[in-house]
Order: C-alpha cells, then structure tokens, then sequence
C-alpha cells in the first residue's frame, strides 16, 4: 500500500503544484493586462489636459491665426523682411482624423542623434521631424524662404549681416528622460509642463559649438562652409545678428537651415553638473544625451532601440498646429530584399525600391497589381543624384578635349541606363539637377556615335600605325597605345555590367579599356591619391549651387579635394567664383547656364545619368510629396487620406 | 585534476594576452579605416566630406598613434623638412599620395615634431618658414587627459592648464605675407615659448623606452581593457560593452533555443540510424540529413520566409524582426507568445544546419560502442534490445557529442550573421557584420576578444568533461 499511496501523493501534490501555478500566472496576466489598460486611460487624459495648456500659452497655434495677425502675420509686412508668405499651404491638409501610426523604414541604424555631431542622412531627416530650422525653402521657388523659426530676417547691407528674429513662444520638447527617479529637476524649464522656450541663447550655442575646435562631429564638416562667418550678437531674448566677413550667396541657405541646439542641456553632465569651459567640446563629443534628440519639431522624440526601431510621437503644443500622425514608427530594416515584403505585411507604409525589385515587381509585372494587392500603389521621383565617369586629366592621355568627347561619345549610355538600370534615370549633360533652372535644357548629350568618336580620335591624332587593332600615338618620343583602367565599385553588379559593355564598344574603335573592381576604402583611398584613369563615380547635389568644391582649379592642387579629376579651367573659375558672390537670380541661372555649356564641350566627365527612385506605398497615403534631394525626407507633407488599408 | 585546471586556465592568460595581439594586429593592419566609411554611402560621395574633423577623431581614439612600437622620438630635422615639403608642394613635384601620406604623418607625430620644428623657423626657405610655423601649432597642442577614470577633480584642474597652454599659442599663425619684423617677432615668441615648455617636447631614455612600448595603440587599448572597458564605438559612439550587453538577448533567445533542439532531435536520429545501419532507411536519413545540411542557411531562410509568410501559399509567420513592431504595451504572457512566434522560423533555419551534423556524430559515437564487447555480454545477459541500446550504447556513444557542447559556447554568444540580416533580428551576428563594415576596431575587438575568452573556457570545460562522464580518461 506503502508505495501506491507514497507515488499517489507525489502526484497529487504535483498536479496541486502546477495548478496553482498556472492559476498564479492567468492571475498575473489579467492584473498586467489591467495595469496597462490604466495606464492608458492615465496617459489620455494627461493628453487632453495638455492640449489645453497648449492652447492658452501658446498664443499662436494654426486655430487663431486666422481670426487675428499674429507676430509671424505683422514680421511679414515689413518690407525688408527677407522671409515671404509660402506660395502654398506646407502643412497637407488632414483629411483623416490623427491618431495613426505612420510606418517608415530605415536601411541601418543612425549613428548617434544629436544633428552637430553625427553625420548621416537619416540623422538629419529624424532631426528634420523633430526639429525646426529658421526658415524653409519655398516650394514654387527655392530660393525665396517662408518663416519657420524665424519670423523676421533682414539684411542692412544685403548679405554681409544678417538680423534674426524669432517666433516668440515656441517650447522645447521635454527631453527623453526617466522622469519618475526625480534625478531630471535640474531639466526643468520655466514655460508650460517645465518646459524652455526657445530663444536666441539656443542659436548663439550653435555658433559656440561651431567655434570650438575640440568638436570633431558634424558640425566641424559645416566649418568650410561657413569660415566667412565673422561674429555672433545676441541682441535680444528673442533676436540675434550674424556677421560675415564676405558675401557668398550660400550663406544666407546654411544660416536658415539651422537647427537650435539647447545650451541648457548639452553644457551638462547626467547629474546636472556643468562642463569645464577647457574641455566641454570633448565632452559634447560623447556627450550622455547624444543617443537621443530634443527639438522644437512637430515630433518628439521617444526611444531609439539599436537595430530594431526609433519612435518619435506629436507634440501637442507644437507651434505650428497638429502633427499629421500619433506617432511615426521607423523599424530598422537591414536586408535590402525583404523592403517589398515589409511593405506588403504592412510593417511599412512606403519605401523605395532598389533597381532589380523595381525590374521584378513593377517594370514586368503586367497585372497592374503590385504584390498582390491592389491597396499598393507604385511611383518613380526624380532625385538630385547623378552617375558619372571622371577622367584623370593629369594623365597626358586625356588632356586632349576632342579624346574625352570621343570617349563619351563612345559610351552608350541611352542603352545602359535602359537596360542596365531598368530606365530609373534619364542621360544628363551637365552637373545641375535636370529639374532645377540651373539645368540648361537645351545643351544635348552628346549622341552615341562610334563613327564621330574615331573620328575625333583621328583628329587627337590617335591612330593604329602599326595594326594591331589598338590606336597608338607618339607621346614624348614614345610610341603608346591608346589604353587605359577604370575604376569601378565592386559593391554593385551594375557597375561592372556598365564597364563590360562600354569595353565592348571601345574596342570596336580601337581603344583597349580594363575594369578593375575594388572595395569601397580601397576606392576613396585610390581616389584620394588619384591613381586612376577614370572611376565611376556618384554625387548627389546640394542646393543652392555652388561650383567651388568640385570645379575650382585650387581644389584641384589640394592633396585631398572633391576636384579629383584635376580640373583646371580659367573660364570655369571664374565662374564659380563669380556664382559664389551673386546674388540675382536670373544672372546666377545665365552663368550657371554658361558653366553647364563649358564643360559640355571640355566633358572632364562623361555624365551618365541622373537618377529616379521607385517607391511602392500604400493608398491611405496622401500622393507623396517629395523634396527634391531626399525622398520622403519630409514627413510633414505626408498624411493619410484614408483609413489606413494595410493588414 | 585540480592541479590539472589551474594549470590550464593559467596557461588561458598568455593564449588571450596573443589571441588578442594577433586581432588587433590584423584589424589595424587591414585596409580602410574607421571613420573613413563614415561619410557618405557606399560607392558614393556626398558634398560634406569631413577631412576637418577626422584629425580630431583620430586623436580621440588614439588612431594617431602607431599600432604596437612608438620610434618617433627618433624622427629628424631632416625628415620632418621633407615632410614638410612634400606635404605643402613646396617643391611642385609631390604626387597626390606622397602629399596625403606626408601630411598623415605632420598630423600623427604631433608633440614628436616640436624641437625639429624650431629650427626649421630659420630655414632659409620663405615657405618652408611660413608653413613651419603653421604646422607648430597643432604639433604643439597638449593631449587632454582622461576625465573617466581616477582622480577626476586633479585631472580637470591639469586639463584647464593644458586648456590654457594651448590657447596661447593658437593665434601665432603665419597668414599671408609678413614682414621680416612680423617674421621675427612671431619666431622670438615661439623661442621663449620653447625655453618654457621644453620638458615636454624632450625626452629622456626611460622616458623614450617608456614611449617606445606604451605611446602606441596598442597600449591604450590594453590599458582600457585591463579596467574592463572596451572603448567606445567610433561609429555610434556608445560604450561597446552596453551596446554588446542590449545585443545578447536577442542571440542568446535565438542559439540557446536552436542548440537545445537540435540536441534533442538529432540524437534520437543519430541513434536510430546507428541502429539500423545499412538499411535502406538510413540512407534515406542519411540523404535527407545531407540536403539539409548543404543548404545554405541565407536559401533556407528566404525560401522559409517567401512560403511561410508573404500569403503564397500561406502567411502564418512574421516576415522577420525579434517581436512585433508596436508601442502598446503588452503583458508578460503576450509578449513570450510574441517572441515565440517571431523566432520559429529563424530558430527552424539555425537548427536545420547543426542538426545534421550533431546527428552524424551521435550516429557514429553509437555504431562504435555497438559493436564493442560489453554490448555483446549485455544481449548475452538476455537484457531485452532496448535496454541494452539505451542504457549501455547510447550512454557510451554519447561521450563525444556532449564534450562537443564546450566548442559550443562562443557560438552561443557570437549569433550567427547570415540568419540575423535574413531574418532581420538586431543581435551580435549583425552587431559584428555592420562594425567590420564600418571598420568599428573597438566593436569588433570586443565582440571577437569575448568570444575567442569563451572559446577557450569552452575547449577547457569539454576536456574536463571528457574525464568527467569517462572515467577511464585522467589528467593526472
């Protein structure tokens, strides 16, 4: 009976065991499940409660400004005010009720989040929700900007001084911190729910950080841009004064596309102990909060988990209105393939594609339906990216012009762009985007022609004397053959394909070219040091236009320069030192026009196309606007005209 | 025994202190650098290129210094003239990569530069006295010293000296033509600056000895890793070791998992087919066991995901990720079903490759002991088939199976690359294949360091398990 009885009670009070067990559990759940539930309701009503707040200290949302001229309405008034009104509304109009999640994709995590220190393009795209710049390039005509921050810019002395004033009552976010220890207070501001308004103190940090040599992050990049700038005045709680030793067009762009940065957080450590004035610039180099981001945007930042996602929610009291969404959700997408299948599971809301799924999902697909459903909607933007080939005009063999027109013209490019890169670009002439004014639509490629390419090789004097099918020419009393290496990024299949068939066709003309395809360090390095005949090479532009960095001969004698190619031309010079310093718009498009025809005829690079990017979204999604450098950069023109249709 | 293990694990610290010689070696040595890959896309330039700032972020992970042996107080007034002239042009036939490597050098010598400087203020050449005394600025600026370690409220009061120091001499700078007066007042002041400040710029034979072995990058790295910190990342610029901590989770809940099952799968079949060797069954197995091992895990993870979770033919599975991209919060018991279902796939791929070979392994440790004498007494016993199988075979064969879990360890905590990016799953094999990319020396130095430690504890606890479950086997 001993033994029944002993395994009978060892089971019973086992079984007893995991049915309290599962008990405790189902328990537990139910009371997270309530907890969470609460939770919620707390954070609602914590919301409305803060609308209100809003709308009384901010004075100046969207609602009123109709009824009555706020401060932005009256600084547009004045005549010397640089700032105009839009030439249309830059918020879309909501069409649905906010309260959605928008669902973006990123290709790999940011390198640090402050926008002075770390560098990148998806750094200052999340910086550009959650921050603000004093004005913003007008849609109809970028070179006319329309207040964001700033309401008033005036230039006493057209374009040496520049005198700032700021919209009054725009708060800070409440930095990302964990409130609750009570270990924040010191972060604490005197404006509504502790937070800081923004004042002039914030823009004067900037200058400050610009000024100290010990910071090695993104801001130090923006230096030679902006080494005119002489001095920086605070005049006032809400005006500044900036001062330039020289007038340069750019400038004015840099200075308004500026983001204030908060003295009263980055001069400190995470116990609220200030930085020594000898070594606060190393300090900002790893500063505690560089992980995060504080802005005066339409969003706030709200976490960064490394390799899975970067969270940004409204910020109610935004001074310009509503934000279109809750939240704005960025998962980290590693794998380039898997973008058609997050969009499809509708992880994403929209994302770009790369030339072979663009190929594959949309060029050959003949049904009209993109992934099997038709919510999902395709597009191709037109981007400021361009393709190029520059040749190594130290080389005696390309100093020739007629030899590089002949090259060029060798290269087909129409076919290449077609075939290669499945029509995603358009054959280019010059180093202006296609779509800017700067462009001069009626300068024509050069066509692609194998017979008036040897032809200009006769005439260079570039002949086979000797028969053995490659072109040669006596060069200092030498006999050379008309042969040469390109250098091409082996990352991509393209660019090898691209190198395999101008081999073809150079071939047939006489000249012998070879491919040699390295890693990227390998490249810049190559580069850098110019041992190459001619790479492939990639830009993307910036706007305004300015010519210095890549064209101008001084570039060209630095060690290490964008002017890899040894470009040196008098006219050129003088062009881009004379574009530098103008500031009339029709006279800057006639000399931009003058430059584009120069190097058509002395093509110290064969231009080969300028690139369109597909998209594939959703149909919640209003018809994506895109800004002209990077697609969806700007998530303030993004809205849903729908309830959202993805799964 | 115990003799036996210290021996061993003393034996650990010169392995590591190679291992770990041999990795920074080759990292450094490797082309690229960090901070290069930083600036742009790959394949593609953008219009900030940030050659200003590299000077400083190169100081600031000490990647100004040489790699393992510092002779730079041995530079002379000659070669820091040639320097100096090939660097500027002065003479107009420098090619590009002599200028780029030049000014590398003038840049990475800094302090060493000083005393030869001086003299080359009075050099008869114009140029070679303007751009002297230009270059003696930066070279005589004084390295901060470190504010994270020790004592902190000393190490400030000397940083706001050097502060000071460095200051004074910042506006000497040499711009456009001087008159022979300007000339020598600038070269006055830099001399009585000089007769001040000497101690630092000169050095005596302990302290050149001192230099020789700890003024280099390898030092400073040691130096760090002795207090247990592994640097920072020069491409995020957070602390390696909490960034490597966050990772863990995600490759641990990912291999834990897969070995677990893959043991437990792969040795009933191991077994199995050990016992009915030869038949037609076995080579079924053994064919099916082979295909899947020769597919490569990037195949079988796409084909898993293209089937499984896009609606053609079915979609029962997230396309990917460690848990659903959401800001609700969840409970404990949604979020675990969560996980689960977000890690069957990318766990079903992990598991498919080692349950292969695990399942060889087991196969062979059986049909070994099957054949051997104390089986044969055990069915001579009369002990029925299963008996003798499971408790005398397998418990034998599966001596070196589970010595091989020791080799398992650094695996465990290393993830794999391929099944992360495929299934998109933020862990150390991603972690570690974006820093090689990014050239990130202080990431990938701490992810390999940890795993070539585990690696060796790992082949240490299977040899002491070999004389632990075998007792014929002794150290002694």
């Amino acid at each position: 009976m001993s033994k029944l009885a002993q395994s009978g009670f060892v089971m019973g009070s086992l079984g007893l065991l995991v049915g309290i067990s599962v008990f405790n559990a189902v328990q537990l759940n139910n009371l997270e499940t309530l907890t969470i539930e609460n939770q919620k309701r707390i954070q609602a009503i914590e919301k409305n409660g803060v609308a209100v707040t809003g709308m009384v200290a901010g004075g100046s949302t969207r609602d009123n400004a109709s009824d009555t001229c706020d401060q932005a309405c009256e600084a547009l008034k004045d005549p010397n005010n640089i700032l105009v009104r839009p030439s249309r509304d830059w918020i879309t109009a909501k069409t649905v009720e906010p309260g959605h999640t928008l669902r973006l994709k990123i290709g790999s995590d940011p390198r640090g989040l402050n926008p002075y220190i770390a560098s990148g393009a998806d750094n200052s795209m999340f910086n550009g929700y959650v921050n603000d710049f004093l004005a913003w390039p007008d849609f109809e005509d970028p070179s006319k900007y329309f207040p964001m921050l700033a309401v008033k810019v005036t230039s006493p002395d057209d374009g040496l001084t520049y005198r700032v004033e700021l919209r009054k009552g725009v708060y800070w976010h409440l930095p990302t911190v964990d409130w609750d220890s009570g270990d924040f207070e010191w972060l604490k501001g005197d404006g509504p729910r502790g937070r800081h308004e923004l004042t002039s103190d914030d823009y004067k940090f900037v200058y400050d950080m610009f000024d100290n040599q010990q910071i090695a992050g993104r801001i130090s990049s923006l230096r030679p841009y902006l080494d005119t700038m002489k001095e920086f005045r605070v005049i006032d709680r809400y005006t500044f004064e900036v001062e330039f030793s020289e007038k340069i067009y750019t400038n004015q762009a840099i200075i308004l596309g500026l983001h204030p940065s908060p003295r009263w957080l980055y001069r400190f450590d995470e116990d609220g102990n200030q930085y020594d004035d000898a070594t606060w610039g190393l300090k900002l180099n790893e500063h505690w909060y560089n992980q995060k981001t504080i802005g005066v945007g339409p969003y706030r930042f709200v976490t960064w988990e490394s390799g899975v996602k970067l969270e940004l929610e409204a910020d109610p009291l935004y001074w310009g209105g509503q934000p279109s969404f809750e939240r704005v959700l960025f998962s980290v997408v590693k794998d380039q393939n898997a973008y058609p299948r997050k969009v499809k599971s509708g992880e994403i809301d929209i994302t770009n594609l790369q030339a072979e799924q663009y190929a594959t999902e949309i060029k050959e697909n003949t049904s009209g339906v993109y992934l099997g459903n038709e919510h999902i909607k395709s597009d191709v933007h037109d981007t400021l990216g361009y393709f190029y080939l520059g040749w190594n005009l130290d080389k005696p063999m390309f100093a020739d012009k007629r030899v590089r027109q002949a090259l060029t013209m060798a290269f087909n490019r129409e076919g290449i762009v077609e075939n290669i890169f499945h029509g995603l670009g358009k054959v280019n002439s010059g180093p202006f985007g296609m779509q800017t004014a700067c462009y001069d639509q009626s300068i024509q490629p050069w066509p692609f022609d194998l017979e008036a390419a040897k032809a200009k090789l006769e005439e260079a004097g570039w002949t086979d004397s000797d028969g053995d099918g490659v072109r040669d020419k006596i060069v200092e009393g030498e006999k050379v053959d008309f042969s040469f290496t390109i250098l091409i990024y082996g990352g991509s299949t393209e660019y090898a394909t691209l190198a395999e068939v101008y081999r073809e066709d150079l071939l047939s003309i006489g000249v012998k070219m070879m491919p040699s395809a390295v890693e990227w360090s390998t490249m810049l390095k190559k580069m850098d040091e110019r041992e190459f005949d001619v790479y492939t090479g990639a830009w993307v532009l910036s706007l305004p236009t300015d010519l210095m960095q890549i064209w101008h001969s001084q570039e060209a004698d630095k060690a290490v320069s964008s002017n890899r190619i040894g470009f040196r031309n008098k006219d050129a010079d003088r062009i881009a030192e004379t574009l530098r310093t103008e500031f009339d718009t029709a006279k800057r498009t006639a000399l931009c026009h003058e430059f584009h025809a120069l190097l058509h005829e002395e093509q110290p690079y064969t231009f080969i196309y300028q690139r369109r990017r597909p998209v594939l979204y959703w149909d919640h999604m209003n018809t994506p606007e895109y800004e002209l450098q990077y697609p969806h950069r700007n998530i303030r023109h993004f809205s849903f005209q729908s309830e959202p249709t993805r799964p | 025994m115990l003799q036996y293990t210290i021996k061993r694990l003393l034996l650990t610290i010169p392995t590591f202190l190679f291992i770990s010689l041999l990795l920074f070696l080759v990292l450094n040595i490797a082309p690229g650098r960090p901070g290069a890959a930083n600036s742009g896309q790959q394949g593609e330039s953008t219009q900030q290129e940030q050659k200003e700032s590299f000077r400083i972020f190169k100081e600031q992970f000490n990647l100004d210094k040489p790699i393992l042996l510092n002779m730079r107080f041995n530079d002379t007034q000659e070669e820091v003239r040639e320097w100096l002239v090939a660097a500027y042009n002065l003479e107009g036939n420098a090619t590009a990569a002599e200028r780029i490597a030049a000014q590398e050098t003038l840049d990475d010598h800094g302090n060493y530069l000083v005393r030869h400087l001086l003299p080359l203020l009075a050099d008869p050449d114009i140029e070679v006295r303007k751009v002297a005394n230009n270059v003696l600025i930066p070279a005589s600026q004084l390295r901060f010293v470190s504010e994270r370690r020790g004592d902190i409220d000393a190490a400030r009061k000397q940083n706001r000296e050097i502060s000071k120091r460095n200051q004074r001499v910042k506006g000497w700078v040499w711009d456009g033509d001087l008159s022979e007066a300007e000339q020598a007042a600038l070269a006055a002041g830099w001399k009585d600056w000089y007769a001040e400040n000497q101690a630092d710029y000169t050095w005596t034979t302990t302290e050149k000895a001192e230099a020789f072995f700890f003024d280099t990058r390898f030092a400073k790295y040691w130096s760090n890793l002795v207090h247990l910190d592994f640097g920072i990342s020069t491409a995020d610029r957070r602390p390696v070791f909490e960034t490597v901590l966050s990772k863990l989770k995600y490759s641990l809940s990912l291999t834990f998992i897969s070995v677990i099952l893959a043991y437990t799968i792969a040795v009933p079949i191991g077994v199995f087919s050990a016992i009915r060797q030869g038949t037609r069954l076995d080579s079924a197995v053994t064919v099916v066991l082979f295909v899947m091992y020769s597919l490569p895990t990037f195949f079988t993870g796409t084909v898993l995901l293209r089937l499984l979770t896009e609606g053609e033919p079915v979609s029962w599975f997230p396309t990917g990720n460690f848990q659903t991209m959401t800001s609700d919060p969840m409970t404990t018991w949604e979020l675990l079903k969560d996980i689960v279902w977000h890690l069957v796939l990318p766990i079903a791929t992990y598991t498919s490759v080692s349950l292969a070979a695990l399942s060889r392994y087991a196969r062979a440790g059986v049909i070994e002991v099957i054949r051997a004498d104390y089986i044969r007494t055990a069915r001579a016993k009369g002990l029925p088939e299963p008996v003798v199988i499971l408790k005398h075979a397998v418990r034998n064969g599966m001596i070196p199976i589970l010595t091989l879990l020791g080799g398992l360890l650094p695996s465990l905590v290393a993830g794999s690359v391929i099944i992360e990016v495929v299934f998109n799953i933020p862990g150390m094999g991603q972690y570690i294949y974006d820093a090689i990319n990014l050239r990130d020396y202080n990431a990938v130095m701490a992810v390999l360091l940890t795993s070539s430690m585990l690696a060796l504890l790992g082949i240490l606890i299977s040899d002491l398990s070999y004389a632990f479950v075998d007792p014929r086997i002794s150290f002694d």
